[in-house]
């Protein structure tokens, strides 16, 4: 089942604590066809709370795609994907590194952790806002993901 | 007096035949006891484990053993009545001579040294011994009258022994004793109890007590309070037969300087095998220990400081690019959205904002690559170059075939280097051969050449050249000859094949001249550049 063929919106989680950043993902998946619903964590912490429907996040959804930076506070992204990727109910979630790193001992280390892609950001905005439509059309056209 | 009848002579006479076949018995009884003897002496003589020679006062040979013929290489028969000087060493002949005459004049045993000259011309040490025999004549067991011996002459005999052996280990004893006597390390010896038997200069030296000194006490004044119980299991084990050789320990000085000492022990036995004291080879290894203590600190601090590289490095490529990517993602956006309100001046703008920081992110990770030559370099191996080499023309495979660079190649050796730091080191080089062209194709070659300790490469261009103004510059970090719009890229190319160079312990250089062509040099090592 592609989760874009239904009427129901796609759910994102971007784990990301730059302003910028989010706003830049937010145009990006504006030009996209797909109806999406994006929710944020600030950091870490956040993210894993909203994951477990903690505290404020008690109503969250289960996302489709987390889009996950690696730098975060708190508790930082390889931290969040170990996390998502032992825990039974969560592993099956994608999770799409986006990262300004293109050390080699992260992209090694988030695939051993087994997160699902490593993507650097462009610097070039016309770059950025493509490679966040195509994870998104990725993800959610082509791919076929695991039943909710 | 009666008459004796011819029956009573006959019988006397017969009771006289008696008598003398009796004595002829005896006689002849006597005779052969004396014959045995005499071969036994002869043989005794003959084969006595020294040469016996008998010398006339001219030094003639008169008599001689068999042994002493063996040992001058010749049978008796063509010695005898020859002069022993021709056996005699040139050098030592006057001793000879002197021997020859004293052996004469005292009755105390005369001994001499000689180096003797066999027959066949190979020489010996021998040992003379004579002495002058109390008889006033003497008779050769044959019964002649020994040549030369006459009337009131004394008879001297001599014995000659081959003493090369002997004289080859004592040699070998005094070289040994010479080299323990002048050894930096301190040679010890001594009993179980630790009674000091034996202390060299180099023990003089290490630990400050003299010789005499050493002699008055016992090991166990140089043993720190920390070193006792290892010394005592020492000696256990020694004594019970075990083998030690060589360990790290602590001795202390006469002044009390705790010195690290390298050990070497050997049980001493005597003949009958019974143990009997402790030969010790001690080495001050203080200065040693600390040179490695520094070196170990020294390497620590690099590894500390290159991991601290390696942060700031990562901070470059990370956190430095973040905020950059905020002020070209934004410029961009703006310009995306506002296009339609802006004029050709703000778009202008925005342009060299972008551009800019497209610039600095490219240094960024320019700067990154450079830092990594040295943070993530790897152990060097056996790499053919010419693998190499067809590697970085593998990565360079689109612009050779734009520009229709013609590259040839003499064959190319192995060296000891990092695979990946050398491609890039051929990359760079050829990369920039081709990127400073004239009009026509680019002709590069490469060579190399055995030059002893080092390989010594070139990489050859028909190219627009270098002013040698500036052959030192390039290869300086972010310095350009040419503008960016002539030439790409940031200027990093010649520093990272420095940078490589010289972490293989080489060196590079360029010889040009402008609209000549330029060619780069570069050395490797042989053995491999100096690696911590």
């Amino acid at each position: 089942m592609k989760v874009g063929e239904e009427s129901r919106p796609i759910e994102i989680l971007l784990v990301e604590d730059n302003a910028g950043d989010v706003r830049l993902v937010k145009e990006a998946l504006e030009e996209n066809k797909f109806l999406n619903n994006l929710h944020m964590a600030r950091d870490g912490v956040e993210a894993m709370k909203f994951l477990h429907k903690e505290g404020e996040y008690a109503n969250a959804v289960r996302p489709d795609l987390i889009l996950l930076d690696l730098n975060l506070p708190k508790k930082d992204g390889r931290e969040v994907l170990a996390e998502v990727k032992v825990d039974e109910d969560l592993k099956r979630i994608p999770v799409v590194i986006m990262t300004i790193s293109k050390a080699e001992e992260d992209i090694l280390k988030t695939y051993n952790l087994h997160a699902n892609c490593y993507i650097t950001k462009p610097i070039d905005l016309d770059q950025f806002i493509k490679v966040v439509k195509s994870v998104e059309s990725f993800w959610l056209a082509i791919v076929e993901l695991p039943p909710r | 007096m009666k008459e004796k009848t011819p029956k009573e002579l006959v019988h006397e006479l017969r009771v006289h035949q008696i008598e003398l076949q009796m004595q002829n018995e005896e006689l002849k009884k006597a005779q052969l006891a004396l014959e045995v003897s005499r071969n036994k002496y002869l043989d005794l003589y003959d084969f006595a484990p020294v040469g016996f020679f008998t010398f006339t006062r001219g030094g003639r040979i008169a008599e001689v053993n068999l042994t002493g013929a063996a040992l001058l290489g010749a049978e008796r028969q063509e010695l005898l009545n020859r002069g022993f000087g021709h056996f005699v060493a040139p050098e030592n002949l006057e001793q000879w001579e002197r021997h020859l005459v004293s052996m004469y004049k005292s009755e105390e045993k005369q001994s001499c040294d000689l180096a003797l000259k066999r027959e066949d011309g190979a020489t010996f040490h021998a040992r003379l011994d004579s002495i002058r025999l109390a008889l006033p004549t003497a008779r050769l067991p044959d019964g002649q009258e020994q040549a030369g011996v006459s009337g009131g002459t004394p008879v001297v005999r001599t014995t000659v022994s081959d003493i090369t052996d002997r004289k080859r280990m004592d040699e070998n004893i005094r070289l040994l004793a010479t080299v323990v006597r002048n050894s930096n390390d301190a040679v010890t010896v001594q009993d179980f109890e630790g009674r000091i038997i034996s202390w060299n200069r180099g023990a003089e030296l290490m630990y400050g007590y003299s010789e005499d000194e050493a002699f008055q006490m016992t090991i166990w004044r140089l043993m720190p309070a920390s070193k006792r119980t290892e010394q005592e299991q020492l000696v256990r084990r020694l004594r019970a037969g075990e083998t030690i050789h060589s360990f790290e320990t602590q001795r202390l000085t006469r002044e009390g300087r705790l010195l690290d000492v390298w050990l070497t022990v050997t049980k001493l036995v005597d003949d009958a095998g019974t143990p009997v004291g402790i030969a010790s080879t001690d080495r001050d290894i203080t200065e040693r220990k600390r040179a490695e203590e520094v070196l170990r600190k020294t390497i620590a601090d690099m590894d500390r400081s290159n991991k601290e590289l390696e942060q700031f490095a990562y901070v470059a490529s990370h956190d430095l690019q973040e905020p950059l990517r905020m002020v070209a993602s934004f410029t961009q956006l703006l310009a995306k959205r506002y296009k339609d309100k802006l004029d050709a001046d703000a778009n202008e703008f925005i342009g060299y904002a972008v551009d800019g920081a497209n610039r600095m992110q490219k240094m960024i990770n320019d700067l990154l690559s450079y830092s990594r030559v040295e943070t993530r370099g790897k152990p060097f191996e056996a790499v053919g170059c010419t693998a190499i080499l067809n590697q970085a023309l593998t990565n360079l495979r689109m612009v050779i075939e734009e520009t229709g660079a013609m590259i040839t190649q003499d064959p190319l050796p192995t060296v000891m280097g990092e695979e990946s730091q050398l491609v890039q080191l051929f990359q760079n080089l050829i990369d920039n051969a081709i990127k400073f062209r004239r009009e026509e194709p680019p002709r590069i070659h490469i060579s190399a050449e055995d030059r002893g300790n080092d390989w010594f490469f070139s990489v050859k261009d028909n190219g627009i050249g270098i002013d040698p103004q500036y052959n030192e510059r390039i290869f300086i970090i972010f310095q350009r000859l040419h503008r960016r719009e002539e030439y790409p890229g940031t200027g990093i190319g010649l520093t990272i094949c420095k940078k490589i160079v010289e972490r293989h312990g080489g060196r590079v250089w360029v010889d040009s001249q402008p609209g000549n062509g330029s060619t780069f040099y570069f050395t490797i090592p042989k053995t491999g550049g100096l690696r911590l």
